[in-house]
């Protein structure tokens, strides 16, 4: 059927982007309307009033000039329309008319804002421009998507990247949306890096603030305080290191031994990232604080006065090794899965021990999971603010140092956007490091073969170790969550504890009212919103953070390292720096999106994009590429290879970037701070005014309640993710 | 399994595959394969032979030099643009996709409809002595069989080029011969 | 197929979330605490019928926002948060001069905080500088209350004071100031640093080592009085002191945001919040602070004014960044640094 599609100039999807171009141009309104699901500008003017007027209306009426020049970018593409794909001048119509159109979006979109020209010397080239422009709407939007898959049909059919259309547009998109919503972003908040006071560039400023002893001081090597940027680095080392052993410790023990309860033990292991922040840390200091239970009970025992150790390294560490466990978990359990048990098998035929194949075989096919999980953890870290505001003591840390220099009493930016800079290269470092580790080794244990065979048990020698770190972590993790619960239905945490359910009341109360069901209790509004906005980013992050997986591990192109560790790059900034800089980015044309609830739709999903990319990546670096050739030759595009035979082999993957994704909207704090508005709050920030206006009941009850819904969503994204059945036997214990 | 008359033939003009720009993997190659003929490519290991069938498949691109497929030059495309079907060396079999689902994995992209994709599925089967096997996974199969579904999987397509990539390699001398006289006769239906 | 209705159907609803909150009559930013903020949305939409939309931040991260979003203003009108940040506001020039009819009914310093800063801003309640301890821990370690700034280097309490870090918050500021105007700059410091030697954190936030008290983690926390107070109200056994060698205070404050897009109703909100109805509704919320209008009424729980010896606070020089960022290196390198 293919031999016909290339012989006939058919171009279904040239074709769709044409029509799509020139609805945005001629049809939509160009500008945003004010509420975007508001239909009423149909009726109110359009298509001749400016407000609403489509780009072509504008331009007939001899308004906004400047968008005139995009109409021969829409008329070009016409013209090629009865061409071949293979015909040179098909390629280079294409290439040239959606490269200038999109250029040109983009630089009239910069160029001019609300006050005219946005430059001075745009300015001085032109002359004052007596006109302005509001954020793009609907028509502009379209008409660039528009012509970014013109421009990358071109050159597909040039022949980059073997002509492959879907691969070259999902490359080119993705560049796309990570270039307008992480770098713009990102360099917008940097530049103040080099700002000088009063105003203008400099490049002498910013030594002197880089150099400061607070970021890079070694003072505890000799009884001091040692800098942020050392402490963050320990801590974060640390922190990648027990997470990324105590997850693999997890799925061993799901994986291979005989455990019996392995469902509640996967919950289990779920459960610290399903809590919303501050709630871990107040648990902690009412366990091994000053006045917590476990210190003054041991204090007692051996006699000696309680101490506030806790608070600093020790506190974080717990905290953060406890927060963070169930991310390297998630990654870790998909690729000690996919191991092949065969080669296991071989190395044991082989006259190998269990244990000699554990470390000579098992374990070094997982390097690509523990190198990802290690990263992970790393990163996470880094940019953890919660655990060290709460439990830090004078252990600074380059996040909180970031954040106050944002909001503190200094009110510093480029003082932050240095700390940010260096948390960067900390970042990078980690990452080329894990790539070094990895080196050229292939890792593919999911061959074309079929492969029937049984993961072994682990070796006693490390069977026991393991189950003792397990059972002693989970009974922790167990603790910890009672004590949460407890504190929910208490009247003051810590102080009276009077068994009380006033504050799931006063939080979720439902009334019945004249006009039905009343949702009366006053966090019912930002559970909602929660809970909408959570819903809508998780499969967009699993989506996006799976096709950018998909084009690492499968499509070779120029600039793929650069690539990678851009989409890296949102999740590495800590999100107080992401809340700023997005307000900096997008309060303004050509994209003015703050104050809806699209900003922390789209924040969300950069942020949490990279875990659908580690845990894709790790799980496709085990997948024989021969599975994608040969649904190639066997006439499949790439987007039904990647539909039908990736994606249904990467299913744990999928469900570890839903459930993170979904997980972290619900729970993150950082960036969400500074894009909430009114209408569109969020739980975290309505806990952490409770929390700041000591309504610890309140406070944690909430946190309860967003605990379970959140694992009821786990166990429903379970089903509907459901496990894809390989035929491998099952393992001796019978389980699944 | 009848009368095809959509065999093609291929012919290679001065093609060179470059990695890199350093690694020279097939220098030069002129050669042209009459439609419905058998050829085998053979040579010591590493010699270029699974680079060449990747060329005609399309899963690589020739740095130099010019392909046709029939008369059309598809130096420039994709390998889901070629009517070219490959048995791998691995078989490539989808392990999460019954027997009978890999075999009709590529009929449903080639415009058949949900019966006819079936029947020329379990033909392709019965063609390959699997009657019986078609709602098992791969792994539940022997390797000899397993090479078999993969065999069928590009035979069923009926395409103007039938690549096998050391298809025999990992078979005992008994399937050989008969995995052997099963491409021979398809060939010589094909034809 | 089932793909792309899915995709469609996810555009669909985030289509929904892109409506802003712009269809409000009046934005305000609120940096007091949850309830208060509340009370004062609800009470003046009841009042004017003006729609409100109300997001609450801390002074700090509304600073933040209003800096960066100065290229086009989304809010109208910032009430609450501690007045730092409001004159750093003024003097970046992020507000609006205006001087509201409601101004003669104000404190003195109220109306001396709004002179200092070109009128961009007017202090709207005013709370002292002080500490609160944990009671039961003192008792339980048998050690004497303390009364004034003087008792808290006292070697008994070594590692059981807390306070924050005036590099992050606004309340450490406000004591370092206050102890350079109370014992001069050189006495000031040295105070610090006797001072440094009891500190067991410094904390990031300025509420913090309050918090810490209730539960236990310290004895002693320098606050704000009305946080203090706020604890007990709530429940944890805290004491609030009101320091016998006197004490500085920080004046709550509210500005008109610079290129307001709803300038009306932004007056509006301002003048009835300089009203006594306004500031009454203080009350209803637990703010111990005592507000602004010379009317207002005072909680029989509020630190009592007349009994705190308060000293003649400059906000004009403490406020202003140059002397900020002076005062902050200072510490940094000549307190911060010492061992402890």
């Amino acid at each position: 059927m293919t031999a016909q599609a290339s012989a006939r100039p058919a171009h279904p999807v040239l074709i769709f982007w044409i029509i799509a171009g020139w609805v945005g141009y001629a049809l939509l309104p160009w500008y945003g309307v004010e509420d975007f699901y508001d239909f009423r500008w149909l009726a109110d003017g359009w298509p001749l009033d400016p407000d609403y007027a489509p780009a072509a209306f504008l331009v007939g009426q001899g308004q906004k000039l400047w968008l005139a020049p995009l109409l021969p970018a829409l008329l070009a593409p016409l013209l090629v329309l009865g061409r071949r794909k293979s015909d040179p001048v098909f390629a280079r119509v294409l290439t040239a008319a959606g490269a200038f159109g999109f250029a040109w979006l983009v630089a009239q979109g910069l160029g001019i804002g609300l006050r005219g020209f946005t430059a001075d010397w745009l300015t001085g080239l032109f002359g004052p421009l007596d006109d302005r422009q509001f954020g793009m709407g609907y028509g502009a939007m379209i008409t660039a998507t528009a012509f970014l898959f013109l421009f990358t049909q071109g050159i597909a059919a040039r022949g980059a990247v073997n002509g492959d259309v879907f691969v070259t547009s999902a490359i080119a998109g993705v560049i796309a949306v990570v270039g307008i919503f992480v770098f713009f972003p990102i360099a917008k908040m940097l530049l103040a890096a080099f700002a000088a006071e009063g105003g203008g560039y400099s490049v002498t400023g910013f030594f002197p603030k880089f150099i400061d002893g607070r970021i890079w001081g070694l003072g505890c090597l000799s009884g001091g305080r040692c800098g942020a940027a050392w402490n963050s680095l320990v801590l974060a080392i640390l922190v990648g290191v027990l997470t990324t052993a105590l997850g693999l410790a997890f799925a061993l023990v799901l994986t291979r031994s005989g455990f019996r309860y392995k469902r509640l033990l996967r919950a289990l292991t779920v459960l610290p990232i399903i809590t919303p922040p501050f709630v871990i840390g107040l648990a902690i200091i009412l366990l091994f604080g000053l006045s917590g239970t476990v210190t003054t009970t041991l204090a007692d025992l051996l006699g000696v006065p309680a101490t506030r150790w806790i608070y600093g390294l020790p506190g974080v560490l717990i905290a953060q090794v406890l927060a963070f466990t169930p991310i390297a978990f998630l990654v870790l359990i998909g690729v000690v899965e996919g191991v092949s048990p065969s080669m296991e098998e071989a190395a044991q035929t082989l006259r190998a021990s269990r244990w000699q194949t554990f470390r000579t075989v098992s374990l070094p096919l997982m390097r690509p999971g523990l190198a990802n999980a290690f990263l992970l953890g790393f990163i996470e870290s880094m940019a953890d603010f919660g655990n060290p505001l709460v439990l830090g003591g004078n252990f600074d840390v380059l996040s909180t140092e970031i954040f106050f220099a944002i909001v503190g009493a200094q009110y510093d930016q480029s003082r932050a956007s240095i700390l940010a800079l260096v948390l960067l290269g900390f970042t990078l470092g980690a990452f080329y490091l894990q790539r070094f580790w990895l080196g050229r080794k292939s890792y593919t244990t999911v061959t074309g073969k079929g492969d029937a065979g049984v993961h072994p048990a682990m070796p006693a020698g490390l069977a026991v170790p393991v189950y003792a770190v397990v059972a002693l972590w989970s009974a922790f993790t167990l603790v910890v969550y009672g004590m949460i619960l407890y504190g929910s239905v208490v009247q003051l945490w810590g102080v009276d504890n009077t068994l009380t359910f006033k504050h799931y009341l006063t939080a979720f109360r439902i009334d019945w009212a004249d006009s039905g069901l009343r949702f009366s209790g006053s966090a019912w509004d930002s559970f909602w919103t929660t809970i909408l906005i959570a819903t809508l980013a998780a499969p967009l992050t699993a989506a996006i953070g799976l096709i950018t997986a998909y084009l690492l591990t499968r499509q070779d192109f120029s600039g793929k390292r650069a690539f990678e560790f851009g989409t890296m790059l949102s999740f590495a900034i800590p999100g107080t720096v992401i809340g700023v800089a997005y307000i900096l980015a997008f309060n303004v044309p050509p994209i003015e999106i703050t104050g809806t609830g699209l900003i922390l739709v789209i924040s969300f999903i950069f942020r949490n994009m990279p875990v659908g990319v580690r845990a894709g990546i790790a799980s496709m670096s085990q997948l024989d590429k021969s599975l994608d050739e040969s649904s190639l030759t066997l006439g499949a595009n790439s987007w039904q290879t990647f539909r039908r035979v990736i994606l249904p082999l990467l299913r744990p993957a999928i469900l570890a970037a839903l459930v993170y994704s979904f997980v972290r909207a619900m729970t993150a704090i950082s960036a969400v701070i500074f894009l909430v508005s009114a209408r569109y709050d969020m739980a975290t920030s309505y806990i952490i005014g409770r929390v700041e206006n000591n309504d610890y009941g309140l406070a944690i009850a909430y946190s309860t309640a967003l605990i379970f819904v959140m694992l009821a969503a786990v166990g429903a994204l379970q089903l509907i993710v459901g496990r894809t059945e390989i035929g491998r036997r099952m393992t001796q214990s019978g389980s699944h | 399994m009848k009368e095809n008359s959509k065999a093609a033939s291929v012919r290679f003009e001065n093609v060179s595959k470059v990695y890199g720009g350093k690694v020279r993997a097939v220098d030069n190659i002129t050669l042209d394969v009459a439609a419905g003929t058998l050829v085998t490519l053979l040579g010591p290991s590493g010699c270029g032979k699974t680079t060449t069938l990747r060329m005609i498949a399309g899963l690589e691109m020739a740095s130099e030099g010019r392909i046709f497929i029939g008369d059309t030059d598809v130096t420039r495309l994709p390998a889901t643009d070629r009517d070219v079907s490959m048995v791998f060396q691995s078989y490539a079999l989808f392990p999460h996709m019954t027997v009978l689902e890999n075999v009709s994995y590529g009929l449903k992209f080639s415009g058949f409809n949900k019966t006819e994709t079936r029947d020329r599925a379990m033909a392709g089967l019965a063609l390959v002595g699997l009657n019986g096997f078609d709602s098992r996974l791969p792994s539940e199969l022997s390797g000899g069989q397993q090479q078999r579904v993969a065999v069928a999987r590009a035979l069923v397509l009926e395409p103007q080029v039938l690549l096998f990539d050391e298809p025999l390699s990992n078979l005992d001398a008994k399937l050989r011969r008969q995995v052997r006289e099963e491409i021979r006769r398809s060939s010589r239906t094909s034809a | 197929m089932k793909n792309r209705a899915l995709l469609g159907a996810a555009l669909g609803a985030s289509a929904a979330l892109a409506a802003t909150s712009a269809l409000a009559d009046l934005n305000l930013y609120c940096s007091a605490q949850e309830e208060w903020c509340q009370i004062m949305e609800k009470s003046f939409e009841e009042a004017t019928g003006i729609d409100v939309a109300m997001t609450r931040k801390s002074s700090g991260e509304t600073f933040a926002q209003v800096q960066a979003e100065a290229a086009n203003p989304k809010g109208d009108v910032w009430w609450g948060g501690t007045g730092d940040p409001h004159l750093q506001a003024a003097e970046e020039d992020l507000t609006e001069p205006y001087v509201s009819p409601m101004r003669d009914q104000l404190h003195p310093w109220a109306i001396r905080q709004a002179e200092s800063a070109g009128d961009k801003t007017i202090g709207i309640y005013s709370g002292a500088l002080g500490f609160g301890y944990n009671s039961d821990m003192l008792a339980k370690a048998g050690l004497p209350a303390p009364a004034c700034w003087e008792d808290l280097t006292k070697p008994e309490y070594k590692g059981m004071v807390q306070m924050a870090n005036p590099n992050s918050s606004g309340t450490a500021y406000t004591t370092l100031a206050t102890m350079v105007q109370l014992f001069g700059e050189d006495g000031g410091f040295d105070y610090m640093k006797r001072l440094h030697s009891n500190i067991n954190q410094y904390t990031k936030s300025g509420s913090a080592p309050i918090k810490a008290a209730g539960q236990g983690e310290t004895l002693i926390g320098i606050v704000f009085m009305h946080d203090a107070v706020a604890q007990t109200v709530a429940g944890f056994p805290i004491v609030t002191v009101a320091p016998c060698e006197g004490t500085g205070y920080e004046i709550g404050s509210m500005s008109i945001i610079k290129g307001a897009r709803n300038m009306e109703e932004a007056k509006k909100f301002y003048d009835w919040a300089l009203s006594v109805e306004a500031q009454d509704l203080a009350l209803q919320v637990n703010a111990f602070q005592v507000m602004s209008n010379v009317g207002a009424a005072k909680s029989d729980k509020a630190p009592d004014l007349a009994s705190i010896k308060l000293i003649d606070y400059d906000f004009k020089t403490y406020g202003s960044s140059d002397e900020r960022k002076r005062l902050l290196a200072k510490w940094d390198n000549d307190v911060s640094t010492l061992p402890q």
